[in-house]
């Protein structure tokens, strides 16, 4: 099927990439339908694209990535929509805010989206641990807060281009795309593959 | 809405196994217990606004066309590993 999305344009999505929400995301409760999105270049991050509101996609990222030992307990109740084998748990992945400064971006810890990635079923958990923060820095003291602003100072300074680490090369070509980011149009239309997850492996073959 | 009227310490059931009693009414607040089995999660409805609010800013955020800043992010994360 062919999908209208605000930040990818039109995408063609292989009906068995699409991924079903049956408890709708709090404060979205007109989408169900979802695809994930990769990009290489945000790698781990992946993209949440609803299907059935143009506008709305989240970032996520697997929360193991944030921290090695979560695994939190998770309320069974809630886990019944995700229809797993039993004794199975569910692949847990946290959204993530990236706000105008970048540094300070977060995860929502507290309340994760639990996933069955070989039926494609998925819906939002909220945890009772209090211990778990939904604002959780992404950003460790050793990652060097300063570096990731300045590497991501394209959204104050149109033109110039802070990709520490890239080719010199490349910088003609980032600064263009400077120009075109800060005009709200996405350079990136096109780059992204319908993923189906990170965290789904080949299904075992049943002989 | 199915509307009843309970006194301190009397309780009602939902089902064969959910069962809230209140424990305390006073000062305009009510203190419930809720007896049930742990598979049946419990949520505040500020909880639950807070994250819709919470959802909400996150695909705002992601709406901003700042694939620079998720690219240093990505960066750093990968780095760490």
């Amino acid at each position: 099927m062919r999908v209208l999305t605000k930040r990818f344009g039109i995408l063609k999505i292989p009906p068995e990439s699409i991924w079903d929400f049956p408890v709708p995301l709090p404060g979205f409760p007109r989408s169900r339908r979802y695809v994930f999105l990769e990009d290489e270049r945000i790698h781990p991050f992946v993209w949440l694209q609803s299907l059935d509101e143009p506008e709305v996609a989240f970032v996520l990222l697997e929360a193991t990535l944030i921290d090695a030992h979560y695994a939190p307990w998770l309320p069974e109740g809630d886990l019944a929509c995700l229809e797993l084998p039993p004794g199975s748990q569910p692949a847990l992945s946290v959204i993530v805010t990236v706000p105008a400064d970048p540094a300070r971006a977060w995860a929502n810890l507290r309340a994760p989206v639990a996933m069955n990635v070989y039926r494609r079923l998925g819906r939002q958990v909220i945890l009772q641990d209090e211990r778990l923060s939904f604002r959780h820095p992404l950003m460790l003291a050793g990652d060097g807060p300063a570096s990731v602003s300045a590497r991501a100072g394209l959204s104050t300074r149109v033109g110039v281009s802070a990709r520490g680490g890239r080719e010199a090369t490349g910088d003609a070509a980032a600064a263009s795309e400077a120009v075109l980011v800060g005009e709200g149009i996405s350079a990136r239309e096109g780059d992204c593959r319908v993923g189906s997850h990170p965290q789904a492996t080949p299904e075992p073959v049943l002989r | 809405m199915l509307v009843l009227t309970r006194k301190q310490h009397q309780s009602l059931f939902l089902g064969d196994s959910i069962r809230i009693t209140v424990l305390d009414v006073r000062g305009g607040q009510v203190r419930l217990g809720i007896e049930a089995p742990r598979t049946l999660s419990v949520v505040r409805e500020e909880v639950l606004d807070d994250l819709a609010l919470s959802n909400q800013e996150a695909c705002a955020s992601a709406a901003q066309p700042a694939s620079a800043c998720l690219e240093s992010l990505a960066e750093a994360i990968n780095q760490r590993a």
